[in-house]
């Protein structure tokens, strides 16, 4: 089965995509809109920064095209973060696939938010099947989503944000899976169960 | 809750993990991905590989290694040692690692960090500071150790931060390969002075020095070699310890 993984700017990959390929993936890494939209799912990795991001994927067509996807999307860290409305990092404009503002942690002591965080979900999904109710994860970011009614899983650094969002077939984690031991590759392994069926 | 990271801390020379007190005497202790792997299964939150290659060869192939490791490991990992421009950077970034750690060319060219910051985001920038506790208060070494800066440790870490270091690690080389335990007041003194996380490094021998460097010293992180690799305590020994007494670590 075929994955793709969004290239862009700034984008180190190497982790998710041999995370993928060692759970039976065939991993499609591409910047070609072509090539991607071929694939049963896709993932969009983050790191880097949000605005050059933006604007290499609105270059290849690929940002203007997003939202049409219609099937399981994966969205980690700034790749989650572009899902929603817009992000205060930039400042850059979102997908507005969630209804969420990205805002700098606002009671956070000490930035980034770097280290093994409890993720808690709050809502039942296919994503937790094997996972228990709460669990450690690898964040390392400044910015964070607000609590919403897309919030499946959240976590707390000085105040609540959303850790694990859905919207329909598009799903988000603020963590890094690829970075979450045991744990990470459980929701992976979810995930690409989801782009089978 | 935020948990307390343990770091093991591996020495790469020429590819391989070696040991040995101050570069010489290099014993070989095995392959970077294997010993990796089974520390990520001892419990260890993060992991950082220092290269100690001097040679161009000895770079490549460290940098193949990190690629393998990054293949392999699924907890974060810091590299660092011979770092000095924004290619390298670059370059062991897209090798695979998740942060990369800036000690001596911060120190001659601190626009690296800002620089490091601006392409790459503050996340992956990490400040080595190497300090030494003298009359005068806490200096900045270089060169690994071996060449002395007119830098104040303290003031370089707040300079380190503003400048774009997203994480900083403090090694008192003083307590260095001592087991002594850390040194707490240095480490204490940083955390209160900069806003980003800090690790401390140098003089980890009993359990005791791990609570300590959290309760009093309010690391973020603690790091240790000697101890980890000569089987004397597991990562994963050391975070039961820590949870029995009250600190939040991930188990």
């Amino acid at each position: 089965m075929k994955v793709g993984v969004i290239a862009y700017t700034g984008g180190n990959v190497r982790s998710i995509r041999s995370a993928l390929e060692e759970l039976g993936a065939e991993v499609v890494y591409s910047d070609q809109l072509r090539m991607l939209r071929e694939c049963a799912g896709l993932v969009f990795p983050g790191v880097g920064a949000a605005l050059p991001a933006v604007h290499d994927l609105r270059s290849r067509g690929i940002w203007d095209w997003l939202p049409q996807w219609d099937r399981p999307f994966l969205g980690i860290c700034l790749g989650m973060q572009l899902l929603g409305r817009e992000t205060e990092e930039g400042p850059a404009p979102g997908l507005g696939i969630f209804p969420f503002h990205i805002q700098l942690f606002r009671a956070a002591v000490r930035l980034p938010h770097i280290g093994w965080n409890l993720v808690r979900w709050t809502q039942k999904d296919p994503l937790q099947e094997g996972l228990p109710e709460s669990f450690y994860a690898y964040f390392v970011h400044s910015y964070r989503a607000e609590i919403g009614e897309y919030t499946i899983g959240m976590s707390e650094y000085g105040e609540a944000f959303s850790s694990v969002v859905r919207n329909g077939l598009f799903w988000g984690t603020q963590f890094h899976p690829e970075k979450s031991g045991n744990e990470g590759m459980q929701l992976l392994r979810n995930f690409l169960k989801l782009c089978k069926s | 809750m935020l948990t307390r990271r343990i770091i093991p801390c591996l020495d790469v020379h020429e590819g391989r993990v070696v040991k040995g007190v101050q570069f010489v005497n290099l014993r070989d202790m095995g392959d970077p991905v294997e010993l990796g792997l089974i520390y990520e299964a001892l419990g260890a939150d993060e992991l950082v590989y220092l290269d100690i290659s001097a040679s161009v060869e000895g770079r490549r192939t460290f940098t193949r290694a990190v690629e393998r490791i990054a293949s392999r490991l699924r907890i974060p990992f810091t590299v660092g040692g011979g770092v000095s421009t924004v290619e390298d950077i670059r370059r062991l970034l897209e090798a695979g690692a998740d942060k990369v750690s800036l000690n001596t060319a911060a120190v001659l060219q601190p626009a690296l960090l800002s620089e490091g910051a601006a392409l790459f985001g503050r996340q992956c920038v990490v400040l080595a500071v190497d300090a030494l506790a003298e009359r005068d208060g806490y200096r900045v070494y270089i060169r690994g150790g071996r060449e002395k800066t007119e830098l104040e440790a303290f003031s370089w870490c707040r300079a380190g931060e503003v400048l774009g270091a997203g994480e900083i690690l403090l090694t008192a080389i003083g307590r260095d390969g001592t087991r002594q335990g850390f040194d707490i007041y240095l480490t204490k003194k940083v955390v209160e002075a900069v806003n980003v996380p800090v690790i401390a490094s140098g003089g980890a021998g009993r359990l005791e020095h791990f609570l300590e460097v959290f309760t009093e010293g309010k690391a973020d992180a603690a790091l240790a070699a000697g101890l980890f690799h000569e089987g004397t305590l597991t990562p994963q020994q050391v975070k039961l310890f820590l949870k029995d007494r009250g600190i939040a670590v991930r188990l």
